[in-house]
């Protein structure tokens, strides 16, 4: 089936093509929604909140760009206000004196790594995940961004460099810990 | 553009954590998809309107004074018959009060 057909059926409340949709994007939803819950049930309710948002919206989708682009471009707008929802509430936290943080001694690599990109800045982080976690080219990221192919291409460039920094410090500081050094 | 990956591109593609959808995913969604078209009447919007239509009716009709007219009539009719009632028992009571006054005579 054509996309255009898709878009029309999906217009016209078509349940069983909206699932369909469901079934083709919930693992990608659900994990760039990961990426910024880092706790799998907000990321699962955030990706909900993605496939409600699309059905209600469809109606005002325009075919600018393909389908899977909208829905990636509603994921991110969702994460960054889940995002802007969670630094309010982790201030009232911190003015109440909670302490959630992890400890960062026991984190492997793997969520080192994690970590480190959830601290990179915001326009950096986006890129990354969209690029390598949900496996998108940058042409595609680029209409989701709004920014040029250069642009985004600069954008994994920059954030790869401060990537490799970090990922550098951390083995010294294991090295060090271990007694190599 | 970097054409072949090096390993620290591996490393940010290992870091990735490939999530799982719960079993009820799609029935979850669904539900929840079904409430909001429930809840898709605007409750604060509705309420806007109901009250915007009550005030055009209550200045077109000039009901507020029709409602404070009533009102003053009713009072009128009131102490009109509270005025009657009043008179009456003077009566009576002067009725009386002569038949008890001759009856002790």
């Amino acid at each position: 089936m054509e996309e255009h057909q898709i878009v029309e059926r999906l217009k016209n409340k078509d349940n069983e093509c909206f699932i369909e949709i469901i079934n083709q994007y919930k693992r990608k939803v659900i994990s760039l929604c990961y990426a910024y819950t880092q706790d799998y049930f907000e990321a699962e309710d955030l990706s909900q909140e993605v496939f409600l948002a699309l059905h209600n919206n469809i109606v005002k989708f325009r075919e600018e760009c393909s389908l899977s682009t909208y829905i990636y471009k509603i994921s991110m707008s969702k994460a960054l206000d889940y995002k802007r929802k969670k630094s309010l509430k982790g201030f009232l936290t911190g003015l109440f004196n909670i302490n959630t943080a992890q400890s960062e001694c026991d984190i492997d690599e793997k969520n080192y790594t994690r970590q480190c990109i959830i601290k990179l800045p915001e326009d950096l982080k986006r890129a990354i995940v969209l690029y390598y976690y949900i496996g998108l080219n940058q042409k595609e990221i680029s209409q989701i961004l709004n920014i040029s192919q250069k642009a985004v291409e600069g954008r994994i460039y920059r954030a790869k460099q401060k990537l490799r920094i970090e990922i550098q410090r951390e083995d010294v500081i294991v090295c060090k810990k271990s007694g190599i050094v | 553009m970097q054409e072949k990956w090096d390993s620290l591109d591996k490393i940010i593609l290992n870091s990735f954590e490939e999530c799982e959808p719960s079993s009820n995913y799609n029935e979850k969604l669904m539900s929840r998809l079904q409430k909001t078209k429930k809840e898709s009447m605007n409750i604060p919007a509705m309420s806007l309107i109901l009250t915007g239509l009550t005030m055009i009716m209550l200045i077109s009709t000039n009901l507020q004074h029709k409602i404070i007219e009533t009102q003053y009539r009713l009072k009128a009719e009131i102490m009109v018959v509270e005025y009657k009632y009043n008179e009456n028992i003077g009566i009576l009571k002067e009725l009386i009060g002569g038949g008890y006054n001759a009856k002790k005579k």
